[in-house]
């Protein structure tokens, strides 16, 4: 059992946020809590903020709920940064909620917590099930505030994408970037029907791309204790002295944290996201594996 | 054995060798000669059009390729803005919009010096001749670079740009919020002091250095602005700025005071997206001298419709239509003219109209069919002719027999692009940024209204049955808001182009939309279209939009005559 005191969240609609909050409330102390939530979806999640809101106050723990904006990243950065600070500056260990938190907010949130070498855990949530479709509508893929590595003029683009289920998307970050070589991450196993929907979809759907760039595919376990770490930081080392190189996360959010991790160790590296500005109301359904982890710094 | 290269290879630009550009670069019918010159330019064009290409023909890479022993007077130097230095935002963070500004100009600056080096190092013993230690002197009391010990001249100078570059990423890397600003870079303070310098190298006392900026769509706006700035300098004798983007609208021309820069005043605007693409047109002949030079370069010694035959029974009933539809003009008008026309409009129609209308889809081949399909882009030549090579390879038993592409695999593999660019249409909210679910459905249904229409046309129309473009008319602003944003997103993901062209008012020009014709040959039309454009009200458009039809008129409305109509569009030919 972790011993995290402060929990930070992003508010969600879906099952898995209240009711891993409550799970994370009876299991862990907590002393504070900090909730973002966006405010493009300030409607839909609600109700699930009422919720574990009357859950904390029930509990006797305190919590801010800080408004955030896919549209204002500048904005969301300042927030977050601040928010990250006052907690600190209380020198208590920290617990994040993976499962509903979108990665840009994750490696926000990560960058300024490695700034201060505050003791971090994590927790995700695996859903019971997803819905057939995610997201929808995607925006602008960016660099990451901070995380946008070291670029040296001259070299050609890596791009190094940990897939999802939705090939779409793997495809407008290829088009996006127009790299010259694309590493492309398959989750190992077949958890949630991964082989059919991930692997042979992109394949499928991505044949057009595969002929255009230099696509190497590899296999990483984002559920193994280093979240496939290793892995991508194999494939990034033949790389990295020739390309300027591009990682960016689609596939399960532990992978995320790989991410991270390797941007740590390779601070030439960039991060980069991918927002969507739609997404499924029935997102997943329930609530199933929970995965620990800490974050060694 | 060495696998057989696919002649028709669309690789981007930047991804082929210089002597794949060298060899495969066609500088006719499409103004890219205007940028060998000493004028700012602008070009655009969508993606595959071939700006890439264009630029990097013209820089000293590929210049040096081809005549390895003179150093051109004007020397390109490539600058990509597709890059990672590019798309940094730390500068988004500053409170004061001055230093985003500032440090937006500072990454172009330091881009701009090392690919200015780097392409300078291509030429062969450049240094000859002059005095490098006073020239290594200057540059560091002008620019202030502290050049390292050891390393040649322009190595040294590689070395010191990336090296300074690398230290105010890092500084903007801190995860703090209390930065102190880095000292930056200008082109003020840095480009210009080096072109000066520069020329003082014996081998380049004569060079004018054309800067040539690839995918400024993908620049911020600050960086644009810095551009637009760069444009507007007065004196143009030392360099010229040329800039590729991938559309207009997505181009501004202000400059970093607030000015603008102005077209035929600081630059000349190249659209390299062409209107008509028959085979008179500039673009036909464009695109037969590409598919040409590709096959002789691959030991085909075929022309290309030869190498692309169109299927013989089609051609046979085809002809048989002209007779018919001959005979009946004959009929009808006096004059060679206008018998003439009556066949360019209506030979092809007839043949259409005379298909069961349960039949299969027709036999879609030829080289001229596949130029029509392409839009007028080249990628869009390309793409489905690598395909039909790559499947004739795969059928084939002697891969280097590969004489021209059967009829039939050429309509199977237009047909399957044609359904997949559908697949696309009906997820637009998946791939276009900005496109929602109900955004995407109304394109669909826009595009799937039109097909009707067009259908409706080629089976009934009295004057214009091939018509596949299409004008807007009677647009209110709140058809505006509704409509453009959602063509927006159809032209973005390359199912809608916008082309210009003249108006039925004499000396007016307007605006129209070519949807991509690749999507006709699932729909059973034809993709070659005719000199002419389809007025809809903006009011129908909308209606389309939620799945009603789009009225139609049998007969062409207006007292246009169709000797004028032909006159019209005669610039387009």
């Amino acid at each position: 059992m972790t011993k995290a005191k402060t929990l930070i969240t992003v508010a969600s609609w879906e099952d898995r946020f209240h009711l891993g909050i409550r799970k994370i409330v009876n299991d862990c102390s907590l002393s504070r809590v900090v909730m973002f939530y966006y405010k493009e979806f300030e409607e839909r999640t609600a109700n699930s903020r009422n919720e574990v809101e009357t859950l904390f106050r029930e509990k006797g723990v305190g919590y801010s709920a800080v408004p955030i904006a896919f549209g204002d990243a500048p904005g969301t950065w300042q927030s977050i940064y601040e928010s990250i600070g006052s907690i600190v500056s209380s020198n208590a260990p920290v617990l994040m909620d993976l499962s509903t938190m979108p990665r840009e907010t994750l490696w926000a949130a990560l960058c300024q917590l490695e700034r201060y070498r505050t003791p971090t855990s994590y927790i995700y949530h695996s859903p019971a099930d997803y819905a057939d479709w995610l997201s929808r509508d995607p925006g602008r893929p960016r660099l990451v505030y901070k995380l946008s590595g070291i670029a040296t003029i001259g070299r050609q683009t890596c791009l190094v994408i940990t897939t999802g289920y939705d090939p779409e998307r793997t495809r407008q970050l290829m088009w996006y970037y127009e790299p010259r070589r694309i590493l492309l991450g398959f989750q190992d196993g077949r958890q949630f029907q991964n082989d059919v929907k991930n692997v042979q979809r992109h394949r499928d759907s991505l044949k057009e791309e595969y002929r255009e760039f230099e696509v190497e595919e590899f296999e990483l376990d984002a559920y193994a204790d280093d979240h496939g770490e290793s892995v991508i930081s194999k494939q990034i080392e033949k790389w990295q002295n020739s390309h300027n190189i591009v990682m960016t996360s689609l596939g399960p959010k532990l992978g995320a944290i790989a991410l991270f991790r390797v941007h740590s160790q390779h601070p030439e590296t960039s991060l980069a996201y991918a927002p969507s500005n739609e997404f499924n109301p029935d997102y997943s359904t329930g609530i199933s594996q929970s995965h620990f982890g800490e974050i060694q710094w | 054995m060495n696998p057989i290269r696919n002649p028709f290879e669309y690789e981007a630009a930047n991804n082929l060798s210089s002597d794949k550009i060298a060899t495969y670069f066609v500088d006719d019918y499409n103004y890219s000669r205007f940028i060998n010159s000493t004028r700012n330019v602008v070009m655009v064009g969508d993606r595959g059009c071939g700006k890439t290409m264009a630029l990097i023909y013209n820089s000293l890479q590929v210049q040096l390729h081809l005549l390895p022993d003179v150093v051109p007077d004007r020397i390109g130097v490539y600058i990509p803005c597709k890059s990672v230095l590019m798309q940094k935002k730390e500068q988004e963070l500053f409170d004061d919009p001055q230093f985003a500004c500032i440090l937006s100009e500072h990454f172009l600056t330091m881009s701009v010096l090392f690919h200015l080096v780097n392409d300078l190092s291509r030429i062969p013993n450049i240094l000859d001749g002059c005095d490098v230690v006073a020239l290594k002197a200057e540059i560091a009391f002008s620019l202030g670079f502290a050049l390292p010990f050891g390393a040649g001249l322009l190595d040294s100078l590689r070395q010191i740009i990336n090296k300074e570059s690398r230290e105010v990423q890092m500084q903007l890397n801190e995860p703090s919020s209390e930065w102190k600003f880095p000292s930056t870079r200008s082109f003020g303070t840095s480009i210009l002091p080096l072109f000066d310098i520069l020329r003082k190298i014996p081998k380049l006392t004569n060079a004018h250095f054309m800067l040539l900026f690839d995918d400024v769509h993908d620049l911020n706006d600050e960086q644009l602005r810095t551009i637009n700035s760069w444009i507007a300098y007065r004196d143009h004798s030392i360099f010229s700025i040329k800039v590729a983007s991938a559309r207009i609208g997505q181009l501004h021309f202000k400059t970093t005071s607030g000015g603008m820069i102005l077209e035929g005043h600081d630059f000349v605007q190249i659209d390299l997206e062409q209107p008509f693409h028959n085979e008179e047109s500039n673009f036909g002949k464009l695109a037969y001298r590409l598919v040409s030079r590709r096959l002789e370069e691959a030991g085909i010694a075929k022309s290309p419709e030869d190498f692309f035959p169109v299927n013989e029974t089609f051609e046979k009933e085809l002809a048989q239509c002209r007779i018919t539809v001959r005979q009946r003009a004959s009929t009808l008008y006096d004059s060679d003219k206008s018998i003439d026309d009556y066949v360019y409009r209506f030979a092809r129609a007839e043949w259409f109209r005379q298909r069961a209308s349960h039949a299969n889809l027709p036999a879609y081949s030829g080289f001229q069919t596949l130029v029509y399909l392409s839009t007028g882009v080249i990628r869009n030549l390309l793409e489905p002719c690598y395909w039909m090579f790559d499947d004739a390879l795969s059928q084939s038993s002697n891969s280097n027999e590969i004489l021209q592409i059967d009829s039939s695999l050429q309509r199977e593999r237009i047909i399957d692009r044609s359904k997949k660019m559908w697949e696309r249409l009906e997820n637009l909210d998946r791939i276009v940024e900005g496109c929602s679910r109900e955004d995407a459905k109304k394109i669909y249904s826009l595009f799937d209204q039109l097909a009707i229409l067009f259908r409706k046309r080629l089976e009934k129309h009295e004057s214009e049955p091939r018509a596949i473009s299409f004008t807007i008319s009677a647009m209110n602003s709140a058809d505006e808001e509704e409509l453009l944003p959602l063509l927006d997103v159809a032209r973005s993901a390359q199912l809608l182009y916008l082309r210009g062209g003249p108006a039925k008012e004499r000396g007016r020009r307007e605006k129209y939309y070519v949807p991509n014709r690749m999507l006709w040959p699932v729909r059973g039309l034809d993709p070659n279209g005719q000199h002419a454009r389809v007025s809809i009200r903006a009011e129908y458009l909308r209606m389309a939009m939620i799945g009603k039809p789009i009225p139609f008129e049998v007969k062409l409305s207006g007292s246009t005559s169709q000797l004028e109509q032909k006159e019209l569009f005669r610039d387009e030919s």
